[in-house]
């Protein structure tokens, strides 16, 4: 059962149709967790949002999105709204953007139960129940507490909790761990993957962390200016990787294990999809670049255990 | 050491020394007796987590808060003053970045009159000087003189940074305090301004007092490292030394925290474990090195 399946996604924006994904493709299995890497501008969330028709004002999208048996794209609302109830949860940077400040926490776990139709005792069961998975020592204590009173860890396993209550097909999660100290981010990586096991929940891990992808992912999508440029297995991205961007963004960043190397740094700076040059996006800063990079966005081919949307896929800069 | 009857600043001897420093916000106490050295090119890091007291330290050094207790000597001479001319030579010596240049510059005025104000300010002379020396404080950072005319917001987040580095050496200072100066920065943007801060070291001798939480990038741009936990100093030594093979258990913490493949999330639970049966309350010593211990 495939809990996410995006193909040929596109989608612009406004009168002059401002393009901001180009052909994305993303397939999440159940029980799989997949992260989606780039920098500022790539559209990695534009396309996990894409997945609950969480879709930019005015934005035309083109292709399909199927999150458990569902066209996305084509559902209305009261069929959107089914799936961000059921079948789809969402777990963001910021707990303190997700929880509304001034209701307890037992308020903010049980009304999704509720607006299903569980009964409110039941529902309390449920939510000290779930309290009790994600670590919190005194769940019952946390149900009448505000979210003020958590720290920021304390209160994104709250919003996990809470993200798993309807123990959905399909977790989107975005820079979940950006916003926590890096012991903290251990903590709360080792939690999410053991619900994910436990529930069989599939995951779209959205980071701009490549060592932290390459960590927790089975497979990681690299994506470059609006576009999936690579996707591999999560250790060969590290060992292998096909696309000089990819290579490049590893290049970049100093590593705390192994030798000390220098970090290499890329010209420019990343771009959207609508300043990039035509051909392929990343022809202006890479060192593989050639007259033939300009002609038409590469299509994808196989390197080694990756597949990479390059020319010269593997390519030792000259 | 350098005390503060020294004239003039001594060249072998600390740029900046940091004795017994401690910091109280009511009954918290942030800073608890933190003491180091650098000496004149040296880069320190200070490295821990959200409450350790790194960057109260930094600010402290700053000036940007008062300390409760404890010293600060810069280029040799006493540095806590609050009279303007304490300030003023405090910001002759000893500049700071922050992660956002954003908030650090006038949205209204051009990037490279941002630039001249300090200059102006501590070597007043001939405008036509002024304008030269904006133009070679671009050039050594890597920006146009397009980016030096344009205002702070039509720039990118690597370029404000490159900004705020030339604004920053424009009073030629001895010190450079960078707080997480390069944590809001793309991977790709990040490696520019590292590379960028290494030439800068090399080709002028300054030092860098570098508050970050990023391992990765503490390793790569200091010589030297102190970790911060609840506002005491738990672990010091070479930067190598440190990361290869850490002595306190909170170092192996965060060490085991960073993510790698095949990355053993039981092995941190473990750690973490380890650290809660150890003694954390302010009247156990934690600290390998006694208070204000200057081994750096």
């Amino acid at each position: 059962m495939t809990a996410l399946a995006i193909e040929g996604l596109g989608l612009t924006v406004g009168a002059g149709a401002v393009p901001l994904l180009d052909g994305v493709g993303v397939r999440v299995g159940a029980g799989e967790t997949v992260g989606l890497v780039g920098e500022s501008g790539s559209g990695k969330s534009l396309t996990a949002r894409s997945a609950l028709g969480m879709l930019p004002r005015g934005a035309r999208a083109t292709g399909r999105v199927t999150v458990a048996g569902t066209d996305v794209l084509a559902a209305g609302r009261r069929e959107l709204r089914e799936l961000r109830r059921t079948r789809v949860s969402m777990v963001f940077q910021d707990p303190r953007a997700a929880v509304n400040p001034v209701r307890r926490v037992g308020d903010y776990l049980t009304e999704g139960l509720r607006a299903r139709g569980v009964p409110a005792r039941a529902a309390t069961e449920r939510a000290l129940d779930l309290l009790a998975q994600v670590g919190l020592r005194d769940p019952r204590g946390a149900l009448r507490r505000y979210p003020h009173e958590f720290s920021g860890g304390m209160l994104q396993r709250v919003v996990i909790a809470g993200a798993l209550a309807t123990e959905p097909a399909l977790l989107l999660a975005d820079e979940p761990t950006t916003a926590l100290d890096v012991t903290t981010q251990a903590e709360v990586v080792g939690l999410l993957k053991e619900l994910q096991k436990a529930h069989g929940t599939g995951m779209l891990f959205v980071t701009h962390d490549l060592d932290l992808a390459a960590a927790i992912c089975d497979r990681v999508y690299v994506m470059y200016a609006g576009r999936i440029v690579e996707e591999a297995p999560g250790a060969a991205l590290f060992g292998a990787p096909a696309h000089p961007y990819t290579r490049a963004l590893l290049e970049a960043s100093p590593s705390v294990r192994g030798e000390r190397a220098a970090v290499k740094a890329v010209r420019g700076r990343p771009r959207s999809l609508a300043e990039a040059p035509g051909g392929c996006a990343f022809r202006d800063r890479c060192p593989l670049a050639g007259d033939d990079c300009a002609r038409a966005v590469p299509g994808t081919r196989r390197h080694g255990a990756s597949l990479a949307a390059c020319l010269r896929a593997g390519e030792e800069p000259r | 050491m350098t005390g503060p009857g020294t004239t003039g600043p001594e060249k072998t001897g600390p740029v900046l020394s940091v004795r017994g420093l401690v910091k109280r916000f009511g009954d918290v106490t942030a800073v608890d007796g933190v003491g180091f050295d650098l000496l004149p090119g040296a880069s320190l890091g200070l490295v821990g987590e959200s409450g350790s007291g790194k960057t109260t330290t930094a600010r402290i050094v700053a000036g940007l808060e008062r300390a409760t207790a404890g010293t600060v000597e810069l280029a040799g001479a006493p540095a806590g003053g609050r009279s303007r001319r304490d300030r003023l030579r405090r910001a002759r010596h000893l500049q700071m970045i922050f992660q956002d240049p954003y908030g650090s510059f006038d949205p209204r005025r051009t990037v490279a009159q941002s630039i001249a104000e300090p200059i102006a300010l501590h070597a007043p002379g001939p405008a036509a000087a002024r304008h030269a020396r904006v133009r070679e404080l671009l050039d050594q950072v890597g920006l146009s003189a397009r980016a030096g005319d344009s205002l702070p917001r039509d720039l990118s987040g690597g370029q404000r940074q490159r900004a705020a580095i030339a604004r920053a050496l424009g009073v030629a200072p001895r010190v450079l305090i960078l707080d997480e100066a390069v944590a809001a920065l793309d991977v790709s943007v990040q490696a520019q301004i590292l590379t960028l801060l290494d030439a800068l070291r090399r080709d002028t001798g300054i030092a860098y007092l570098f508050v970050g939480h990023d391992l990765a990038v503490v390793r790569h741009i200091t010589d030297e490292v102190l970790v911060m936990r609840r506002g005491r100093v738990v672990e010091r030594g070479g930067t190598e030394r440190v990361l290869r093979e850490p002595r306190h258990p909170y170092t192996r913490l965060l060490l085991d925290s960073v993510p790698v493949p095949g990355w053993d999330l039981e092995r941190v639970a473990r750690d973490r474990r380890a650290l809660d049966g150890l003694p954390d309350d302010p009247d156990v010593p934690d600290s390998p090195s006694p208070d204000g211990d200057p081994t750096c």
